[in-house]
């Protein structure tokens, strides 16, 4: 009994997956990493990035977002969007993204705007510009199309409250 | 629905800034992340979104011991039981147990303060503030391994380290008592911030040393203190039977006691004992303290005049101060 309910699930996560790839021939992925200091083999202590499982508080989080183009088209109008995620603070100046135009939300991605164009009203009802650990969402917008086969980059860092 | 809605809602905002305190995110938190990609080909709109990237926060292990006494705490020589007063706080972001101890042999002072006959050091209950080794209300005496205080994360307890004073020290001798406190995560006291002991944290999830270290020391002295209690009594007025200030039969005497405690450092259980002198009778309810009226019975108020002794009670004094006290008499 028990196997057979295995195999329906493979068989459902089987067509569900070639059924994306159909939908979207944009292959996406993301990853959290960290970086920690390490001796390389001349003994000089350098950054590397390694993948993110568990951290403590203070932990700063590289979150990048790759994208793909897997179909025979160019794709355009491509847009990433990415929350902060909660617990999280963004780390300011720190999104990056080759070819891409990088705006901010601090309205839980209802409207985007340029870091040096955002406000927030203070509980006064002054208005102050908004600071990194305002944002609440990144978007990347790529500069024109990404051919078949190519591959583009998004990505930011994040400190754990 | 909408209401039910707004209600969860509410209660999340509620909810984050305790998830979120100084500590630090609470350990065992999952965090996920989820990108979402638009794009057009061929003029046809499609959305891609990415599996989540998904991480744990681990344990942060942080403790920190703060003294609560402004200055040494005065104490005599010899004396009992006097407490040091210090908080313990948890500043990681998960629950932790943490062990205790007392160090009596801290360098530099003048004498080394003994362990507490009624203990060496004792938790807060929580009935009473301040340190009561008995009653009631009475703290609760720490034993190692077996009642190691845990605080979840930001919490805190109020710890004592209660000592007894040694006799013939003299008066300005300095004596230490460092108090330590170690997270019982095995391996973490002591350990460098940043080592990582996986699957020791809450929950399960790795155990992460920080900057304290995972342990606290403080130190809280005691300084012995030299208390003088002088006694002065004066006659304030004499009311004889016609009016005038004659000492006879039937006047009325009003004494007027000045007790002064000098010096630093507590009085123990001070009180005073006048007999009357001979061939007087006291006048009833006539005692005063500070120039408040007590009653003569044996009560709660601090005086009482039993078996033909005016009796004032005022429990450890702490110097300076001075007490007066009158009374009345009419001379037979």
């Amino acid at each position: 009994m028990r196997t057979l309910f295995i195999v329906i699930a493979l068989v459902v996560q089987f067509a569900a997956t070639s059924a994306l790839a159909q939908q979207n021939p944009i292959l996406v992925k993301n990853i959290a990493e960290t970086e920690v200091e390490k001796k390389n083999a001349q003994g000089v202590v350098e950054k590397v990035r390694v993948p993110l499982d568990k951290a403590p508080p203070g932990t700063e989080v590289i979150y990048t977002t790759t994208f793909t183009n897997n179909g025979s088209k160019p794709a355009n109008n491509i847009a990433i969007t990415n929350p902060v995620p909660q617990n999280t603070t963004y780390v300011g100046t720190s999104a990056f993204g080759d070819n891409t135009d990088v705006t901010f939300s601090i309205d839980g991605g209802k409207t985007y705007a340029a870091a040096d164009k955002l406000r927030v009203k203070t509980p006064e009802g002054r208005e102050r510009p908004a600071l990194p650990t305002d944002y609440t969402h990144i978007r990347w917008a790529y500069r024109g199309d990404l051919a078949p086969a190519k591959t583009g980059t998004a990505g930011f860092r994040a400190v754990i409250k | 629905m909408l209401q039910k809605l707004v209600a969860l809602c509410v209660s999340v905002l509620c909810a984050a800034p305790i998830a979120v305190g100084a500590a630090g995110t609470a350990a065992g938190t999952v965090i996920q992340n989820t990108a979402t990609l638009t794009y057009s080909i061929g003029g046809v709109p499609a959305t891609s979104t990415t599996p989540p990237a998904t991480f744990t926060v681990a344990e942060l292990i942080n403790v920190t011991l703060v003294s609560q006494d402004a200055a040494n705490v005065a104490v005599n020589s010899p004396d009992s039981n006097r407490a040091l007063t210090f908080v313990l706080t948890n500043t990681g972001n998960g629950p932790e147990t943490f062990a205790l101890s007392r160090n009596n042999a801290v360098a530099g002072d003048n004498y080394d303060p003994l362990n507490g006959t009624a203990g060496a050091v004792f938790l807060e209950s929580g009935a009473q503030a301040g340190f009561q080794a008995s009653g009631p209300n009475a703290d609760t005496p720490y034993t190692a391994g077996s009642n190691d205080p845990v605080l979840a994360a930001d919490a805190s307890r109020v710890v004592y380290v209660v000592s007894d004073t040694p006799a013939s020290l003299s008066a300005g001798s300095v004596g230490r008592v460092e108090l330590g406190a170690a997270s019982t995560t095995p391996g973490a006291a002591g350990a460098a911030p940043g080592t990582t002991f996986p699957g020791l944290g809450q929950g399960g999830v790795d155990a992460v040393v920080g900057g304290t270290r995972a342990l606290a020391r403080q130190t809280g002295g005691y300084v012995v203190s030299g208390v003088a209690v002088a006694v002065a009594k004066t006659v304030v007025s004499v009311v004889d039977v016609s009016g005038g200030s004659s000492v006879r039969s039937g006047s009325i005497v009003t004494y007027r006691i000045v007790l002064a405690v000098t010096g630093g450092g507590i009085a123990q259980s001070l009180e005073l004992n006048d007999p009357l002198p001979a061939n007087t009778a006291y006048v009833v309810n006539s005692i005063t303290v500070n120039g408040q009226a007590r009653t003569d019975a044996v009560d709660a108020d601090q005086a009482e005049f039993s078996t033909g002794t005016v009796k004032v009670r005022f429990g450890d004094t702490a110097a300076p101060i001075n007490h007066t006290i009158e009374f009345r008499v009419v001379i037979n």
